[in-house]
């Protein structure tokens, strides 16, 4: 496995114990104070770019009477692009810091993409990373009106679709890449990871090798159930890791069943992303949890 | 002769060991989808158990308002005891 293992980086971490002196204007700028002022401002900005967006460019694009492919191509590109700068924004106010390693997978055609989902913010990185991939998201998107245009005019998959499986296959057999998140929801802090099979059944149904993307953010921030005011000791930290590819055609060797192979696979899968995240072991996110 | 006794051993037997279910969760009454955690795919694998248990044809209608444990028995000793000429039959009708 080409990923390094969290709990290895967390305990060089801890021996080495390196103290940091920060500049009187960078104290400020890290200080709870400013990032909670700055939280808001980029609620507020997020909230302001998608109302005007949903009524210009996206009902531009999903009316714009071309090819449904190459209308959702652009479109991805779009919300890209902005989600590049919207982080890029929350860098700049010290909100966050974050690193990424072999990302240039994510670009590439055709792959299955299955990621771990810590905080909120995992699916505008994602997305921001990619060029036109398709991605299971909330259902509950294509209600809000903020972001029900954008949604539509990607051609994104709801988590809600009655054929959900149909649309991932579909999707894939066209030649697009998907990423799906298989828990389903952001992460439970402090509890083991639990993924639904679906995903597996996906990629075994579509014989497809799976790009691990693993997710870190520390300390963790804007999780499941946290309101957005409470902002964590320092700057979260995000790394974003595309791992080696799992075959998963061995997991259908001998005649084995698909419901079988999809248990097999997707418990390999959450004790790789555990290994990797160290979800369960990561004691900031239990304590900032609490 | 099968017993409805005897299918839902097979079925339990089949539920553990192809599913990993934990066979305390297994009861007539225990829905397949909400409290077993079956979906389409497991659909199609228990389907292809059935079929080599009974040695019938099954049609997937046959399964269609199946959601307990006991709904699975019901629809199976119902398949072994409809007459053999009247599966034909009814094939026949559908090609």
């Amino acid at each position: 496995m080409s990923c390094r293992s969290y709990a290895r980086d967390r305990r060089r971490m801890e021996s080495s114990a390196v103290i940091r002196h920060y500049s009187y204007w960078q104290q400020i700028r890290r200080s709870r104070l400013w990032r909670l002022f700055g939280t808001a401002i980029a609620f507020g900005a997020f909230g302001a770019g998608a109302g005007i967006f949903s009524f210009t460019l996206f009902p531009i694009l999903y009316f714009l009477p071309i090819n449904a492919r190459k209308k959702h191509a652009y479109t991805r590109q779009l919300i890209g692009f902005v989600f590049r700068h919207y982080l890029w924004m929350l860098k700049f106010l010290g909100l966050i810091t974050y690193e990424f390693h072999s990302i240039e997978k994510l670009r590439n055609p055709n792959q299955l993409f299955i990621a771990n989902h810590p905080s909120l913010l995992d699916v505008v990185f994602i997305i921001s990373l990619t060029g036109d991939a398709n991605c299971v998201v909330k259902g509950g998107l294509w209600r809000n009106p903020f972001t029900a245009m954008a949604v539509r005019a990607a051609g994104y998959i709801s988590n809600n679709d009655e054929s959900i499986f149909q649309s991932c296959m579909k999707c894939l057999a066209e030649g697009q890449s998907l990423i799906i998140f298989p828990e389903g929801t952001r992460t439970r802090p402090g509890e083991p990871l639990k993924f639904h099979r679906g995903p597996s059944n996906i990629a075994l149904s579509a014989r497809k090798a799976i790009t691990p993307i693993t997710i870190r953010c520390e300390p963790a921030t804007l999780m499941k159930n946290q309101k957005w005011y409470k902002i964590p000791a320092e700057p979260s930290h995000y790394t974003f890791k595309a791992c080696a590819t799992i075959d998963t055609a061995i997991y259908m060797a001998n005649g084995q069943l698909q419901s079988a192979a999809a248990r097999q696979l997707t418990r390999d899968l959450v004790s790789f992303f555990t290994t990797q995240t160290g979800q369960i072991t990561s004691k900031t996110s239990q304590l900032v949890g609490s | 002769m099968y017993t409805k006794e005897k299918i839902y051993d097979f079925l339990k037997e089949t539920l553990v060991s192809l599913f990993e279910i934990d066979p305390d969760d297994i009861t007539p009454q225990a829905n397949l989808y909400e409290n077993l955690d079956i979906d389409s795919i497991d659909a199609v694998d228990l389907m292809v158990k059935l079929k080599e248990f009974t040695g019938r044809r099954i049609q997937p209608a046959d399964f269609k308002q199946v959601r307990t444990v006991q709904d699975v028995v019901d629809a199976v000793y119902e398949l072994l005891n409809r007459p053999e000429e009247h599966e034909i039959g009814a094939e026949s009708v559908q090609s």
